[in-house]
């Protein structure tokens, strides 16, 4: 929850690694947001229902609800976790009239991933191709001005390096593309010490 | 940092009713008390090829859709294969010319 860097960036990105691996296990773990209170994030019951478990409720809004997405568009999710805001893109920029829309999530949990992967073979989606890649958003594993269009959710905040993942966001957009991210931003005041251990800007 | 990178059209919309779930990430500790939920957008900017490239590509995939109405009611009146069948000769982004188009 910090712009500044923290003191061991490896150990840092290991704490945030562990965190959501336990996470996509379903394991008890910090910053998830209560289903009750999920409705407040911006996800319509709809959009909840169509993307079920890989809704993890750790986001902290809905990029893909001010992204403006059009049919045809290729989308990245930058930290994309279980999957829930590719899903929901993937079926924005669905193609019609035989065009393919693409949707493409990255993230640096392994766990993460697979419960990405087997959702995306339960809704098998037509007209768009949905695709997961193991990465960091400080290197991402992405070709230079492909994307449309760049999405987020609550996960550049864990970044260490965020000009790197920001420069890596940009890099990957295609001239014209756009940057939506739903992200956490200080109030202004100094975090308490409780709130600047590692654990916690893991969260 | 966005300005920085190079990103143009920066915005950034802080979200109020955030506090409502922030606080139960790490209940007790005030969390919501110190960040909030923000959507930030911003753009790459356009180069000129980019905006070319663009401008064909938006009249390619209107043409192409032009077709597709015409190809599509043309095969409801006569007796031509319907334009989804497979080996039709079809234009278009998906649709590369057979070869023997």
């Amino acid at each position: 929850m910090s712009a500044d860097a923290a003191p061991d960036d490896a150990a840092h990105k290991e704490i945030v690694r562990q965190a959501y691996a336990s996470t996509a296990m379903n394991a008890a773990s910090c910053c998830v947001t209560p289903a009750l209170a999920r409705m407040k994030i911006g996800y319509t019951p709809e959009e909840q229902h169509f993307v079920g478990s890989s809704d993890l409720g750790v986001g902290c809004g809905a990029p893909t609800s001010f992204a403006d997405l059009s049919p045809g568009e290729s989308v990245l999710d930058l930290g994309c976790g279980a999957g829930v805001d590719v899903f929901l893109a993937a079926r924005k920029v669905r193609g019609t009239n035989g065009r393919r829309g693409r949707a493409l999530g990255v993230d640096m949990t392994s766990e993460m991933l697979d419960r990405a992967r087997a959702r995306a073979r339960e809704m098998a989606l037509d007209g768009v191709d949905v695709e997961f890649r193991l990465g960091e958003l400080e290197s991402l594993p992405v070709e230079s001005s492909s994307m449309d269009v760049v999405v987020s959710n609550c996960v550049i905040n864990l970044c260490s390096d965020k000009k790197a993942a920001l420069r890596e966001a940009f890099r990957a957009l295609r001239p014209g593309g756009r940057l939506c991210v739903a992200d956490v931003v200080s109030r202004g005041k100094e975090l308490p010490p409780a709130l600047k251990t590692n654990e916690a800007l893991a969260c | 940092m966005l300005e920085d990178i190079g990103f143009v059209r920066v915005a950034i919309k802080l979200k109020a009713e955030s506090r409502e779930y922030i606080q139960h990430w790490m209940p007790g500790s005030g969390a919501e008390e110190y960040v909030v939920a923000a959507e930030v957008t911003a753009m790459k900017p356009s180069t000129l090829a980019s905006t070319v490239y663009n401008a064909f590509k938006f009249i390619r995939e209107l043409a192409y859709d032009a077709w597709l109405v015409q190809a599509r009611h043309h095969a409801l009146h006569t007796d031509a294969p319907c334009v989804e069948e497979p080996g039709v000769c079809a234009p278009g982004p998906a649709r590369a010319p057979a070869s023997q188009c």
